[in-house]
């Protein structure tokens, strides 16, 4: 666009507006110099000046212009049962990643008290009383303990994975079992063969780990305190390892354990001490989590990796819950 | 575009286009008929219309329909006699309502002028989107806008208003005074 006394009023526009490039407001100057008359016309803009907006008027038949928007039938059915399948696989999701891997309590029904003894055999507790909220401490009433001992074969030998101090402080009962809880993690014998941690509490008040990413878990060895001494890895790096080391976690149980008034977990078994396990899912919602699994695999063929991803979850889950829910709800 | 987008566009816009379009017609009933017929020809073409052109597209359907109107009407001689109504009542200017003030002097300038004006400093629309709007070279439009706004600067001084961080205020007497 060349500046001619025809458009010069386009160029003093951009020219007060600041709109032009060095090269053209150059070029403007220049014409200026040459044609002072058009400075006045310049001179006569005032850039800051706008048409004052007044209020805008309510158009009152908006109404009137607005059309309804119609949903196919088609849509609203694959709306409504994506949302349904959305929300069960979110549902699961969330018990899974969030109730079941953390030491969040959610209600009685879920938890049952068991104990593990010297033989690694884990025997469920009759007439326990278990109770307790999100951050509360359970309750457990000694008195009501009556082992009555079941062996879960595939349960027979748990594995310490990690060891953390809850510092949870028991609300009723006997005086002494105000001692403070530990929570541990506990392995299937299925994830023997995908674990690689090893640990051991020695102390109560000074808990001691190891861990060696190398080694695969072999069966609870106690370390001499000389052994314990020399490592040093802290409880988060700790938790780190055990994540690397276990992947995404999801086999894995989280337990709770008091210690009452003993310092080792083999003083811990022998005493016959109270575990808390969480109940898994009952069977039929483990079946109908596998089915909408298989619905993601058959259905979206473009994203069947999501549909596996899913399925692996609710197979994991299975695996994990299988040895446990028979006997323990059999004898609940 | 689709329904929900045509909805939304009868949201977003038409209060706006219905300020644009009493810039024009002053007769109520009238102006929203001319903006009622602009959506119903947005909707007619809403295949055919993406979102992003449909503000566009309904000022440059509405002007069509202002300018149809005008001729049917014979607005511009009625705004003549207006004018010359105004310039009788020149006296009670100052009483008059800050919009009644902004709408005589914008009827002061030409037509031309005034449209771009509105469509750039009320509606937003860029130098090209007006220029497709009104059918005049990109050029023309900023020819017009420096034109109409030093108008309406001179004017609105004229008659004794300031201008000052987007509001329109009333010079007292002593500024007048030290003026």
């Amino acid at each position: 666009m060349k500046l001619t006394t025809d458009n010069v009023e386009a160029f003093l526009l951009l020219y007060a507006e600041n709109e032009l490039d060095e090269i053209t407001r150059k070029e403007v100057e220049t014409f200026l110099t040459e044609n002072p008359s058009y400075r006045e016309l310049l001179a006569d803009y005032d850039p800051n000046f706008r048409l004052p907006e007044p209020s805008t008027p309510v158009y009152s038949r908006k109404a009137a212009l607005l059309h309804k928007v119609v949903i196919p039938v088609w849509v609203r059915w694959v709306g409504s049962a994506a949302a349904v399948l959305l929300l069960l696989a979110g549902s699961f999701a969330v018990w899974y990643k969030v109730g079941g891997q953390t030491d969040e309590l959610r209600g009685s029904s879920s938890l049952v008290a068991v104990t593990c003894d010297s033989n690694n055999t884990i025997q469920m507790l009759k007439n326990t009383v278990i109770s307790g909220k999100k951050q509360d401490a359970i309750v457990l009433s000694q008195e009501e303990t009556n082992p009555d001992p079941i062996v879960l074969e595939k349960f027979h030998s748990p594995h310490i994975y990690s060891a953390r101090n809850a510092d949870e402080k028991l609300k009723d009962g006997d005086e002494n079992l105000k001692k403070e809880s530990q929570e541990i993690l506990l392995a299937t014998s299925e994830q023997q063969t995908e674990t690689k941690l090893e640990m051991n509490i020695m102390d109560k008040s000074n808990l001691l780990y190891s861990a060696d990413k190398q080694k695969d878990l072999p069966t609870l060895e106690r370390l001499e305190k000389s052994q314990a001494n020399n490592f040093t890895e802290t409880k988060d790096s700790l938790d780190n390892s055990v994540e690397d080391a276990l992947g995404i976690n999801q086999s894995i149980h989280y337990v709770k354990v008091y210690s009452f008034e003993t310092d080792s977990l083999s003083e811990l078994q022998e005493k016959g001490s109270v575990f808390v396990v969480r109940l898994p899912l009952p069977e039929n919602v483990r079946k109908l989590g596998k089915f909408i699994g298989r619905l993601f695999v058959g259905s979206f063929e473009h994203y069947p990796q999501a549909g596996e991803k899913l399925l692996n979850l609710f197979e994991k889950a299975e695996m994990i819950t299988k040895p446990l829910i028979p006997n323990l709800m059999a004898k609940q | 575009m689709n329904t929900w987008e045509y909805n939304k566009c009868v949201k977003q816009y038409s209060d706006t286009l219905y300020r644009f379009v009493m810039q024009y017609i002053t007769n109520t009933a009238e102006a929203e008929d001319v903006v009622q017929d602009s959506f119903v020809q947005l909707w007619q073409r809403c295949g055919q219309t993406k979102f992003e052109q449909a503000k566009s597209f309904l000022y440059t359907i509405t002007r069509n329909m202002i300018i149809s109107h005008s001729r049917r009407e014979d607005v511009q001689r009625r705004y003549a006699e207006k004018q010359l109504d105004s310039d009788y009542q020149e006296s009670s200017y100052r009483q008059m309502e800050m919009q009644d003030v902004l709408q005589k002097t914008l009827s002061r300038i030409p037509n031309s002028q005034k449209e771009v004006l509105l469509l750039r400093d009320w509606e937003g629309f860029s130098y090209k989107e007006i220029a497709e709007i009104t059918q005049l070279s990109e050029q023309q439009v900023m020819v017009y806008l420096f034109r109409a706004r030093t108008a309406m600067r001179k004017h609105l001084e004229a008659e004794g208003y300031s201008y000052k961080a987007s509001l329109l205020t009333k010079k007292n007497k002593k500024d007048e005074i030290d003026n």
